[in-house]
Parts: structure tokens; sequence; C-alpha cells
């Protein structure tokens, strides 16, 4: 089951950090479900793992064109793959962050993994319909799933 | 103190249901039921006309809520008893119908000897 | 007042202590005063007797001198004055012991009795009177003598006159008279003076004895004295001891126990675990109100001090204010020092203290009840939950089997639909507006058929979901992120259509499904058999399923048809879902579309009882081919051109253009239906545009394909499970 108020939690460290790092808001689009299969990936997804009241994952993830454009407002000339893979990590991080603050010690959050597309579809728990929700930034699209139990 | 005056008793509850019941339950000889209200205003028109002694209150209804209500009708006669009628976790609003006038408390779900037992407690010195 | 009273006792001994010391002074003090008094007396005369003792010798003497005078014709006058002197001595002596003593001017403190009443000396006395009354008797003649005993001639001489003589005879009887008379009257005196004496060392004895009474009683009374200032001082050892208890047990015990006075101020007297309850310190001197503030809203606070109110007023019988007591479950909230919060339930128990029967004080009692709150809370969760499964239960157990699983079928495409609406990227305001309406028109259907079929769970739920889009349509400015609860509701949704599913199934298991025990068709065959693998037993709830509601729905359109499936053992469980979902979907489309009623066959040469396929196959790399076919009447170009024309999806112009291959396609998309009423089967236009999201989740590829009046085929090819993903669902 999932409950709005912690994927508020989420939603708010990722959009916390376009409004922060990007200096250009992001526009959250609208949240649906995943209800077959594995929810579709960009590029590039930071994973955080939760374990303690919740078990599963939340994850940023965003296509490659939208993080050189990142990359490019934060000043970072160096658009390599692994910079791109930091900056997913670092979104994910700062989602973490937030969820740390605000569940304190009733969770337990990992660092973030980062893995890429091609990799294959997302470690997902089963048998969950994960949350989608587009984050929609200048003509770039990211989501961030949440799929926890 | 007159022990064999009828004492007209007026139900207020937007329930039917409720109405119904407190309506047919009321087993005590002195009760004479004049009339049932569905909310605070028609409440306040029925006292006009029926001149009650004894009224039960819902507190959760539309138009004027029974707090509001127990107010008003306190202030018209100031020794009508009121036995407020209502669900527990409305407690709050109990106390202050309680605080402003009303007499008893009758908390919903009842039964029908709860509820004639409230009434009894409520008509003991009268 | 009360600690007054409870003093009294205390000072009630000591009182009459002093009563009784008073009264007893009295007694012993008094007596002895007048014992003091007569005492004095009886001193006094005893003087005056010894002084009189030698009386009797001065007036011998007197007389003798008075002889011998006469004889030499001396001067007599000396002598008879001494004699009269005596006299008025000794009378004076007599009176002075008979007489009433207030007129002698003496002897006052024994006013009322004359000091020579005792017996004894009454005796000793009269004695001593009758004797100086005769001793008297011979010297009055003496002492009255006046003038000159002698005549003084020449031829004669100096000589005795008559009246010389006559004194001489008389002092001649007198000295006779008072050797005798003035031993016996001295003896008397003696005698008087020896009992005077005796009186005044009974009257000493007496003195003394009271003396020692006095001194007794003085004693005893110091000793009670004694006592009570010793039980008075363990008193107030008892008194400090009880005080060290009360302060022991408003130390030690676990209640937060105060007093409020009429201010609303908690007394002095707490105990210490108000500290911890409210983790405040002081807490004496602080009101209610400011007690509370901090740890719980307003609304609380403001019902708190109403019913406080309510307590003061006497209007407001005992019973009433236990059962309507709001601070019975109060939920406090304490920040703690990390910037976290803490949250706690107390419970407040108030009880009038009375003191000349006004409410003087309230005293409050305070519990921490947070493990019987957090447990009552949790019984009442698993309470609702097992109450909402027996809910469930019953809804289901009521409804027609078939009905039910219809239902289920098309509740969870109508929701896959509302997912799919969700998705469907919006940008505007106007799009996201549209999207409120479709998904509201969906959930609708759903909370209607729900109704319809008693199951409450469900229609509750639909219910909420619907009032959240009422909320977020009176919006004024809509955002992506406002329909993030409505996401969840329909999580919540389909999770509780899935346990409904699954108890259904298992009602179907345990032999509860009437309809389908009944049967002997395919389903119940599949069902009897040994249940070998998982796999097995998962393609024959499948098949189970799909037999039933080919069954159903034939039955309902008046259509005879058959279902033969190949290959569903091998569905692997990640697809099997989706397997079935398609499968539904399909069927239901063929059996309302595509089979056409058995006259109607009859007259195309067709066996009267319509085919339908479901073949499933493992194609190795490929990936997994699903083909679902029937034997029906195949698609309508001309019916798709026209529903496609009706909905505003093509001109007439471009329907006439496009070619099987172009408007095939549109049967997927969402709201298309053929379909012009929508009705339990099929014609929401939700259908195939589920089955083409499901194989779209899936990454999977769709293709349809009909021959006119022969038959329609529709195939879906879903991607092999690679090693990746079936590590990822691990």
């Amino acid at each position: 089951m999932v409950n709005e108020a912690e994927i508020r939690t989420f939603l708010e460290g990722a959009v916390n950090y376009f409004d922060v790092s990007a200096r250009q808001p992001v526009a959250v689009g609208v949240p649906y479900l995943v209800t077959t299969g594995s929810p579709p990936v960009h590029d590039y997804t930071g994973i955080i793992a939760v374990s303690g009241r919740r078990n599963g994952a939340v994850c940023f993830t965003a296509p490659r064109s939208m993080l050189m454009v990142l990359l490019m407002r934060m000043n970072e000339p160096d658009t390599s793959d692994a910079n791109m893979r930091d900056l997913v990590g670092e979104v994910a991080n700062t989602i973490s962050g937030n969820a740390r603050r605000d569940f304190g010690k009733d969770f337990s959050i990992s660092v973030p993994n980062v893995v890429e597309a091609s990799s294959g579809p997302l470690p997902l728990p089963r048998d969950l319909r994960p949350v989608v929700i587009p984050l929609n930034w200048r003509s770039h699209s990211a989501r961030l799933i949440v799929c926890l139990s | 103190m007159n022990a064999l005056r009828m004492l007209r008793l007026m139900i207020v509850d937007d329930s039917n249901i409720i109405r119904r019941r407190i309506e047919r339950s009321q087993q005590i000889d002195r009760l004479e039921f004049v009339g049932a209200a569905a909310n605070g205003v028609e409440a306040i028109s029925l006292f006009a006309s029926t001149d009650p002694d004894v009224v039960t209150m819902d507190l959760t209804m539309p138009e004027m809520d029974g707090v509001e209500c127990v107010e008003r009708l306190v202030a018209l006669k100031p020794e009508l008893r009121i036995l407020v009628v209502s669900a527990l976790a409305d407690k709050a609003t109990a106390v202050e119908a309680i605080a402003r006038g009303a007499n008893g408390f009758l908390c919903k779900p009842f039964t029908d000897r709860q509820l004639n037992d409230a009434l009894a407690e409520l008509l003991q010195d009268v | 007042m009360k600690s007054l009273l409870a003093r009294l006792p205390a000072i009630r001994g000591p009182l009459m202590v002093g009563l009784a010391l008073t009264i007893f002074a009295l007694a012993v003090l008094l007596p002895g005063f007048q014992l003091a008094g007569r005492l004095d007396d009886t001193t006094a005369a005893l003087r005056l007797v010894s002084e009189q003792r030698r009386q009797a010798d001065v007036i011998a003497a007197a007389l003798g001198g008075l002889r011998d005078r006469l004889e030499n014709f001396g001067y007599v006058d000396e002598p008879l004055n001494e004699v009269r002197n005596s006299i008025a001595e000794l009378d004076a002596l007599v009176r002075t012991l008979r007489t009433d003593p207030s007129s002698a001017g003496r002897f006052t403190v024994s006013a009322s009795r004359p000091i020579l009443s005792e017996k004894a000396l009454t005796t000793d006395l009269e004695a001593f009177e009758s004797t100086w009354e005769h001793f008297r008797q011979g010297l009055v003649p003496v002492a009255a003598f006046q003038g000159v005993p002698y005549a003084d001639s020449e031829s004669a001489g100096v000589k005795l006159n008559e009246g010389g003589r006559m004194l001489s005879n008389e002092s001649r009887k007198a000295i006779a008279n008072a050797r005798k008379d003035g031993v016996r009257m001295t003896a008397a005196l003696g005698q008087l003076a020896g009992a005077l004496e005796a009186e005044s060392a009974r009257l000493s004895a007496y003195l003394r004895f009271l003396m020692l009474v006095a001194l007794a009683g003085t004693l005893a009374c110091g000793a009670v004295l004694g006592y009570f200032a010793v039980s008075r001082r363990r008193q107030a050892v008892m008194l400090a001891d009880a005080k060290r208890q009360t302060e022991g047990i408003l130390q030690t015990v676990k209640e937060g126990l105060f007093l409020l006075d009429p201010q609303g101020r908690i007394g002095a007297a707490h105990s210490a675990s108000m500290r911890k309850l409210f983790k405040r310190d002081p807490v004496a001197g602080l009101t209610l109100e400011e007690l509370l503030r901090p740890i719980v809203p307003e609304k609380s606070l403001h019902t708190a001090l109403r019913f406080v109110e309510v307590l003061w007023s006497e209007r407001t019988k005992e019973n009433l204010v236990k059962s309507i007591n709001p601070l019975q479950e109060v939920e406090v909230v304490f920040e703690t020092g990390s910037g976290g919060q803490e949250t706690r339930w107390l419970e407040f128990d108030f009880h009038r203290v009375r003191e000349d029967g006004k409410v003087a004080h309230l005293l409050v009692s305070v519990n921490d009840v947070t493990a019987r709150v957090r447990l009552g809370r949790e019984l009442a969760e698993l309470r609702e939950r097992a109450q909402s499964q027996v809910d469930t239960l019953l809804g289901v157990l009521q409804v027609n089997p078939e009905q039910l699983r219809s239902f289920l079928a098309d509740t969870d495409t109508s929701m896959r639909m509302i997912n799919a609406m969700l998705k469907d990227p919006t940008h505007d305001d106007a799009g996201l507006r549209r999207k409120i309406e479709s998904i509201f028109r969906q959930m609708h259907a759903i909370k209607g058929e729900a109704s319809a079929l008693g199951l409450t769970t469900v229609q509750s739920r639909a219910h909420d979901f619907e009032e959240g889009l009422k909320s977020l349509r009176e919006q004024d400015v809509i955002g992506g992120g406002d329909f993030l609860p409505l996401a969840v509701r329909l999580d919540d949704l389909f999770s509780h259509l899935e346990s409904l599913g699954e108890l259904v199934e298992r009602l179907a298991q345990q032999g509860l499904d009437a309809t389908t025990a009944d049967e002997t068709g395919n389903g119940a065959v599949a069902r009897a058999a040994p249940r070998v693998t998982e796999q097995a037993r998962a393609a024959n709830t499948l098949i189970d399923t799909l037999d039933q509601l080919v069954e159903r729905v034939s039955q309902d359109r008046g259509k005879a048809a058959r279902l033969v499936t190949h290959g569903l053992d091998t569905v692997p469980e990640p697809y099997r879902r989706a397997v079935k979902d398609i499968a539904v979907q399909a069927l239901r489309n063929s059996l309302v579309h595509g089979i056409e009623p058995a006259d109607l066959r009859q007259i195309g040469g067709k066996p009267p009882t319509g085919t339908l396929t479901v073949h499933f196959k493992d194609e190795g790399q490929t990936g997994f081919r699903l083909v679902i076919e029937d034997d029906g009447g195949g698609l309508s170009l001309r019916r798709i051109r026209e529903a496609a024309v009706e909905r505003g999806i093509l001109t007439r112009e471009d329907a006439a253009r496009l070619d099987s291959k172009q408007l095939l396609p549109l049967l997927f998309r969402a709201g298309f239906s053929t379909q012009a009423e929508a009705d339990g089967d099929a014609g929401r236009g939700v259908g195939m545009s589920v089955v083409a999201e499901i194989v779209k989740d899936l990454n999977g590829r769709l293709g349809i394909s009909s021959g006119e009046g022969r038959y329609t085929r529709l195939s879906v090819v879903l991607p092999a499970l690679g090693t990746v993903q079936s590590a990822a669902v691990a």
C-alpha cells in the first residue's frame, strides 16, 4: 500500500533539487500506477532502497538529454557518462535525505545506486504497483518511481 | 412541585430513524410527545408553537447545529430540560452543549433502556 | 477548616487537665487556707495563754506585798493596782478565748467559728474559767478597795481604820485562797496551753497532709500534662509521618495527581510524576491552560477548559460530568530535543472535592494510557480488517459468483482505463479537467455496479475516489501533483479487488461456489484433476475463469459458444495476470461482437455453437505468443468507420479512404467502441484499449486480423523473460 504522505516526501526531495540546483522549477505531472510489468525507465536511474516500516525502492530516472542540460545549467562543462551518473545519484541522494529527515528511525534508506537503462528492468519488488510521477522540466521529462510495500 | 404534571417532549434530530426511536421508546408516563424537528431552525419555531418542557437534541444537524440551538432554547426557557443525544466521538461538542445549558448526555448508539435511564435521570428533580 | 477539626481532640486533653487542675486547686487550697488561719489563731491563743500562766504568781506576790504594806502602814496603791491589773488580764484572756473573734478584731480568717470551739479545748477552757472565777471571787473585794486604809490620830498614832481592817481581812483570806486557787488556776492554764499545743500540732499535721496532697495533685497534673505533651509530640511525629508518607506517595505514584483551585491553578502538593508526564518543571502554580497549551491542539484545549468550567458549576450532576469527560484520551505531542515529536495519550479524571457542600477543589488524576491506546488502536484495526473481510465475504457470498467475476473483470478493466487516463500526458488545465471528467464517469460506473451487487467495500472506496475527484474539480488551479491522492486510492482499489478475486477463487476451490460446483464442463474436470504443480493449479484457475466467463456471457447474449485452450499451463508466472486480463477482454469482445447468434450461424453454414480459442506458446528467443481467435462474423470495417466518424476521430472522408490496416488500430484507442450502448460486458470503449495498455506496459506487440464472416484473431507477443528480469523480480 502506498501512502500519499510518504510519496509527497520523496517527491518534495526531487522538486527541491530542481528548484535549488537547476534554478528552474520542475512541473509535476499526473501520477499513475504501473499495473503490469516493470516501470519504464530513462537512460539513467538512481535507486534508493527502503527498508524498515516499508520495504521497496524509490527511483529517479532521467534521459541523457535532460541530464546534459542540467549539467550545463550547473556550469559543469564535463557531460561525460560518469558525470551524468553522478548527477542522477545526486538527485536520488537529495530524495533520500528528505526522506531521512521526515521519517526518521522508522525507515532505513540506502545510499543511491545508479543503473543504466541497458542493464534491464529495475530491480523492484514484484506484486506491487509502483507509482510513477512524471517530472517535466523544460522540454524534458524525468520520472520519480515509488515502489513501496 | 407537581408530580402529576405532564411534561411535553420535543425531539430534535435530523435522522428520521432516531426520531422515531425516541418517540416510540419513551416509556416515562409523564412524557407527552409534542413534536419533532429536523434541525435547529425548525426546532426554534416548533418550540414557539408547542412550548415543550423536555428536549432531546442531536448535535450535528444542518441549518443550525445543536449547540447553538441549545443556547437559544435555554435563553427562551431557562427551566427547559435538554438531553444531548450525540456520538461519543463528538464529546467536545457535548461539553460545549452542557456548558451552554444542556442537562444530560446520551451517547449514540443507544439502547432503549439507556434512553429511558437518561430521560429518567434528566427528569429526576422536576 | 478540616485540619482544625482534626486537631480538636489534641487540645481537648490539656483543656480538661487545666479544668481538673483548677478544681483540684480549689479543693485543696481553700481548706488549706482555712486551716492555716485556724493554725494561726491557735498559735495566737497559745501565746496568750502562755503569757498569762504566771499571772497567779503575780497575784500571790501582789497580795503578799499588800499584807506587808498594811502591817507597816505602807502605801497600798501599788499592790492593789497589780491585783486589779491581773484580774483585767485574766478576764481579757477568758473573753478573748470565749467570745466571738470578730468583736475582738482578731482571727478574721476563722470568721465563723470561735477559736476554742474544739471540744477538748472547751473542756480545758471551762476548767480554767471555773478556777479563775473561784479565784477571782476572793480577789474582787480586795480589788474593790478605794481610799486610804489608815487613820492618823495624835492619840493613837497611825492605825488601821475600818476600811483598812476590812482590806486586811480580805487580803488575808485572798492570800489563803491564792495558795490553793493560784496553783489550780496555773494548772488549768497549763492544761489549756497543752491542749492548744496539741490542737496546733494537729492542725499542722493536717496542713502538712494537705500540702502533701497538693503536691501529689500537682505531680499528677504535671504527669498528665507531661503525658499530653508527649502525646502531642507523638501526634506531631505522626503528623509529620503522615505528611512524609503523603509526600512519599506523591513522590512515587505513577499517576499524575494535583488539585485545581477555583482560580484554576495547580496546587503545590502534586505528584512528582506530573513533571514527567508533562515534561514541565515546576508544575505547581501553573493554570491548566498553561499546562496543556504547548502540547494539545487549540480545539482540545478549548474543550478541556470548557469541561472544567462545567465541573465548577454546581448545576451538573456527577454522573453527567463523568459521562461527558472529553479528556479520557487526550493526544499530546511533545517536541523532543532532536527536533522530532513524541505522541502520547493521557487520561484525565476529575473529582470534585467538596467543602461545606460546595466544590472547593478539583482533584485531577492523569494517567499515561499510551500503551492502552496503541493496543486499542491495533485491536480496532485488526477488528476492522476482520470485519471488513467478513463484510467482503458476506457481500461476495450474496453475489452470484459469475456476476462477481464479471464485475471484477470489468472493474479491473475500468481501473486500468482510469490509470491509462492518468498516464496520458496532459499539460494544460483544460486537459487535466477533461481527464477528471472522464475518470469520474468511469469511477461512477464502478460505484454503481458495486452498489447494485451490494459490494459495500468496493462501493465505499469508489465513493472516496469520487470525492477526491470532486474536490479536485473545485480547485482553481490544478497541478499534476494534485492527482497523487487519486493514484494512491486507485492502488488501494486495485489491491482490494485483487483480494476479492482471491477470495472468490478460494471459495470456488472449497466448493462454496454453488454455480460452478454444479457444472460438469471443462472447468470442473480440470478442477477435479490432481493438483500436480503450482503451475497446473494456476492454469486450472485461469481456465476456470475463462470458461465461466464464456459460459455466462454467451448465456446472457443468447449465443452458444465453447472455449478451447492450449498451452495455458505453460504461462510463466510473471505473465499470468497479463494473459488472463488480455484473454478476458478479448473473449468478452468476441462473444459480444464476434460470435453470431446460433440461427445466423446456421444460415451462414457454420455449426450453431461458436468456438473461441485461446492459444499460448513459448517461442523461445522470440518470446511468448498469445492468440485469441473466434469463428464469428469478423470485424466490420463499415462499423469501425462509422464509429470513428461518430466519435470525431476521423472525418467521413478520411474514414472512407483508410484501409483495414489503418482502421483496425483504432479499436485499441481509449474510448473507442462500436457498441452504441454501454452494458455489462462491453461497450464502454474500454476493453480493447485495456489490452493495448497491458501489452504496451510489458513491451509486447499486438496485432489484430479478421476475415469478414469467418474469424477475428488477436495476436499478442510478449518478450522473453530475460535473466535480468528474473533476477530483478526475486
